[in-house]
């Protein structure tokens, strides 16, 4: 009995259905007191509709036959299995896009990609320029568009 | 003639032999539908559907593969989606009833409706229970074969057969205790 609660505890625990199922059924198979707990074949047979109950099905037929009288059958034509494949393809496709968007997030950008603002640069002025003890001539020379300031003294 | 022999002859566009195929499966897929669908219209219309689905998509049908099971695979997915339309259309249908003088199609008198199933059975199981259940005793399928005509995995018709077992037999029990005692 206490195998019996394990397995009951476990199989709410248990995330997927299909595990549930493998467990529980498992379980059953060998326990007589989880077996009883079970309906058999026979007995659910009173909870179905059986295909020999006294109903006429003769209906379908005539409208069937109506309806496909107009569908034309082209031998040899082999449908596109997709049926088969689109769970692997969706799921490469997922995969494929994760690791683009990975990619794409975690590249460093390119200067040219990602340009700074060029801040603009506090005035300032030169007094007097001495190079090695001696008055020097000071030449300011700033290109456009750019941070940098050259001064060249001579 | 076996039923390789019967597709072959369709695919070759001879639809009068897909006659032996509506005759002999109608019967078991009536069956379903109605455990399903809980009402004998519903259910001639979805067969109806499925064998004409079938008929329609017989080329791509895999010749190793149990034809049976391949048009209760139709017939399931036919019966979900005639329960969501049903449940579309349910609002505009009560508004109908409710509506004094409204057209109702009143029902065929020549019609045999076979016994209605126990009570309690479309409270305790959702539709997809109902095919299994309807898969299991019929058919004699196991968990395998149901789960591959429901599109899912084995353990997940296994889980949903326990289930079905559990409720059934609780359902039992129920109907035993509401019998009067002499």
């Amino acid at each position: 009995m206490r195998i019996c609660r394990a397995v009951k505890v476990l199989s709410r625990v248990l995330p997927l259905r299909a595990w549930k199922g493998d467990i529980l059924q498992h379980h059953s198979d060998r326990c007589p007191a989880c077996q009883a707990t079970l309906a058999g074949r026979e007995e659910a047979r009173d909870y179905v509709h059986q295909p020999d109950e006294p109903c006429p099905w003769d209906s379908i037929w005539p409208a069937v036959e109506a309806r496909i009288r107009t569908i034309p059958q082209t031998p040899g034509r082999r449908a596109y299995p997709i049926g088969k494949l689109w769970k692997p393809v969706t799921g490469i496709t997922v995969v494929a896009g994760v690791l683009f968007l990975i990619f794409i997030v975690s590249k460093p950008p390119r200067p040219a990609d990602n340009p700074r603002p060029i801040t603009h640069i506090e005035d300032f002025r030169l007094d007097s320029v001495e190079a090695w003890g001696k008055p020097a001539q000071a030449l300011i020379y700033q290109a456009k568009d750019s941070q940098i300031t050259i001064i060249w003294v001579r | 003639m076996d039923e390789q022999a019967i597709v072959k002859r369709c695919l070759e566009g001879d639809a009068g032999c897909f006659q032996q195929i509506v005759i002999s499966h109608k019967a078991p897929l009536m069956a379903t539908a109605m455990t399903v669908l809980g009402n004998r219209q519903d259910a001639e219309d979805i067969c109806q559907e499925t064998f004409i689905q079938a008929y329609r998509h017989l080329s791509s049908f895999d010749s190793g593969r149990n034809l049976r099971a391949w048009l209760y695979t139709i017939l399931y997915r036919r019966c979900l989606n005639a329960a969501k339309r049903k449940k579309k259309f349910a609002g505009i249908l009560d508004r109908l009833k409710a509506e004094p003088g409204s057209w109702m199609p009143s029902p065929d008198p020549r019609r045999i409706d076979p016994a209605a199933l126990p009570a309690g059975l479309y409270e305790a199981l959702n539709r997809r229970e109902r095919t299994v259940l309807s898969l299991w005793v019929n058919e004699g399928y196991t968990a395998a074969e149901i789960a591959a005509i429901l599109g899912c995995p084995p353990g997940t018709a296994r889980y949903d057969l326990y289930n079905v077992r559990k409720k059934i037999r609780t359902l039992m029990e129920k109907t035993h205790e509401n019998l009067p005692s002499r």
